[in-house]
């Protein structure tokens, strides 16, 4: 809380002054009773203290879950709960950092008398993760208002908007891998499978099955098919969230919130073929869910997603330690980890990361939201030095689906396969 | 302490005059001087003028309202590189536009090496040296940036400063030159 004195009135006095020595040196009395007005308004503004801000604040929210974009309306009711009438409150509501206002107004100025109520209603819309109402700022003036006081005043109210993981369940091709689960993930070793892979000599202990009649009727000698072997991944979702990361497309999304989109995209897709996913978060704030499978473990995916600590929609106020985190990284990840990293690739920084994972021995892939535009000579910048990086990573090994945010990512996916293979 | 005393001294005053209109001859005894009348006056207007120059020399403090209305926005990739081109114009402190020019030439810089070096499928260092010798671009103002020895033309120059910036035109000209060389990038300014 803060009073101060607003200075307003102030200088009120040469009104009587003036007055008074015209009326005087001239030997007008009217002139002089004229003073008595500057004399009357410096009366007036001669209290030098702002009341208390007595007020008691009630905070109703027509839905704490709504899902992302829902409109939720806010109704914030403020009751001056002292004896005295407060001549003039403003009010302005804590909206979350996170949330932008749509309809209504979230400021009010009135006077209260004591028990009088004033009602404060406007709509904000939802967006992904957990958003908290901070203080209300009560500033109480003064009649006059020569003097003010700022107070913070809390009243409870938070929404949980939590993204669902998408239905569709489109392929995310990953990399080639060599540990021993069925699953979907293809390898160069012929064994098991569905895929045609090679024909051999038939070896004692071969399943019937995978005897190739056809070319034993012909020739008379057995041999085995053998399919592409198709085995499980371990994968971990990666989403950059340091500071880097957090720059807005035209429309005011920021890349992190692409990210997360992308991988709310591709986790269900890669549990739905049978992998095993995690996600974390790479930035100041970390954040990981070890790589499993099953039900509940999709809902704890798309929860860690939601409202996880490192995950949140504006940057973190934390200070990001590049080798901690790394670290970390690498002491989380199972051995046999594939990792899909999301960035936008806003720094040079990012790309020496990439090609470190690599060299753990992870398989990378980069999911990169293009949030970049090209109106301003800046944005010219910032595009051409992210295609040099991604060139960068690509020369790395790194295989890179650069991803326009506006259209679905399995496009994308379809254009960096095309690349993949050629 | 002193208002109070002063507050007293008002309403005394005050109450003695009342008094004086309702019965005139209680002052028949006192004389007062055309002097004092005169130095009264002038007294007021000395405080008149004190006061009037207080409040000039003071202004209206109130707090500042957050704004909750809009979320917190977030930068756009490159606004960074928008405000020091616009700083270019803008700032008068000396130093701070050289410092605002270290780090735009150091951007722009790294990202011509690797345009050129590309483009022209060489080494960094020869792309580096492209840049010093001003051969990698025909647009004068472009080359005038990285090459110590290539001016812009004197009319030109006369222009841009009335413009506001050499600095600031030329890079924008690198900008533009290495962005047509870039394959895929657009720019629609």
């Amino acid at each position: 809380m803060t009073e101060r004195l607003t200075n307003r009135w102030n200088g009120i006095t040469a009104l009587a002054f003036v007055a008074a020595g015209i009326g005087i040196l001239l030997g007008q009395p009217v002139t002089l009773l004229l003073s008595a007005v500057g004399v009357g308004y410096a009366a007036f503004a001669q209290p030098r203290t702002a009341p208390e801000a007595t007020v008691a604040l009630d905070r109703r929210l027509s839905e704490t879950d709504p899902d992302p974009d829902d409109d939720v309306t806010v109704t914030l009711t403020v009751t001056n709960v002292g004896d005295q009438t407060l001549p003039d409150v403003r009010l302005v509501d804590g909206v979350p950092d996170a949330l932008g206002v749509v309809d209504g107004s979230p400021r009010r100025a009135v006077t209260l008398r004591p028990g009088d109520t004033t009602t404060l209603t406007y709509d904000v819309e939802a967006s992904r993760g957990v958003h908290e109402w901070g203080e209300t700022t009560v500033l109480t003036r003064n009649w006059s208002g020569t003097a003010e006081r700022e107070s913070g005043v809390t009243a409870p109210g938070n929404i949980r908007c939590i993204p669902s993981l998408a239905q569709d369940h489109e392929d995310f091709p990953l990399r080639k891998q060599t540990v021993e689960h069925a699953g979907r993930v293809t390898t160069d070793t012929g064994g098991a499978g569905i895929e045609f892979h090679a024909t051999r000599e038939y070896q004692h202990g071969d399943p019937m099955h995978r005897i190739d009649w056809k070319r034993t009727a012909k020739t008379g000698e057995f041999t085995t098919i053998q399919f592409r072997e198709e085995r499980a991944a371990t994968v971990a979702l990666v989403v950059d969230t340091r500071r880097d990361a957090y720059v807005s497309d035209t429309d005011g999304v920021s890349a992190v919130e692409h990210s997360i989109r992308g991988a709310r995209t591709v986790g269900p897709a890669l549990m739905g073929a049978g992998n095993s996913v995690g996600v974390a978060a790479f930035g100041p704030i970390w954040t990981w869910l070890t790589p499993s499978l099953g039900r509940d473990h999709r809902a704890r995916l798309r929860e860690t997603l939601a409202t996880g600590e490192g995950f949140g929609p504006l940057p973190s106020g934390d200070r990001y330690l590049p080798r901690q985190t790394i670290r970390r990284l690498r002491n989380h990840l199972p051995g046999d980890a594939q990792v899909i990293f999301f960035s936008p690739v806003a720094d040079d920084y990012l790309v020496t990361t990439l090609r470190r994972i690599e060299a753990y021995g992870h398989d990378v892939t980069l999911v990169s939201p293009d949030v970049t535009d090209t109106d301003t000579h800046g944005g010219l910048v910032a595009t051409m030095e992210r295609s040099e990086r991604l060139r960068a990573v690509r020369r790395a090994g790194i295989r890179v689906v650069d991803w326009d945010p506006d259209t679905p990512l399995r496009l994308a996916l379809q254009d960096a396969v095309r690349g993949w293979t050629r | 302490m002193i208002r109070r005393l002063l507050f007293g001294a008002g309403v005394a005053a005050a109450v003695l005059g009342l008094v004086l209109i309702a019965v005139p001859g209680i002052a028949s005894g006192v004389a007062i001087t055309e002097l004092l009348v005169y130095g009264l006056g002038a007294l007021a207007l000395l405080l008149a003028a004190g006061a009037l120059f207080r409040r000039r020399n003071t202004a209206i403090v109130q707090a500042e309202t957050a704004t909750p209305e809009r979320p917190t926005p977030l930068p756009r990739p490159g606004s960074d590189v928008d405000t020091r081109l616009r700083n270019l114009y803008r700032l008068q402190s000396r130093s701070r536009l050289a410092s605002e020019r270290k780090s735009l030439d150091d951007r722009l810089e790294e990202l011509a090496i690797r345009v050129v070096a590309r483009r022209e499928d060489c080494p960094r260092e020869t792309a580096r040296q492209l840049l010093e010798r001003g051969e990698w671009t025909e647009d004068r103002y472009a080359a005038a940036y990285f090459a110590d020895d290539i001016d812009v033309p004197f009319r030109d120059r006369v222009r841009a400063s009335l413009g506001g910036s050499v600095t600031g035109q030329s890079a924008r000209h690198v900008i533009e030159e290495l962005a047509d060389a870039a394959p895929g990038v657009e720019g629609d300014r």
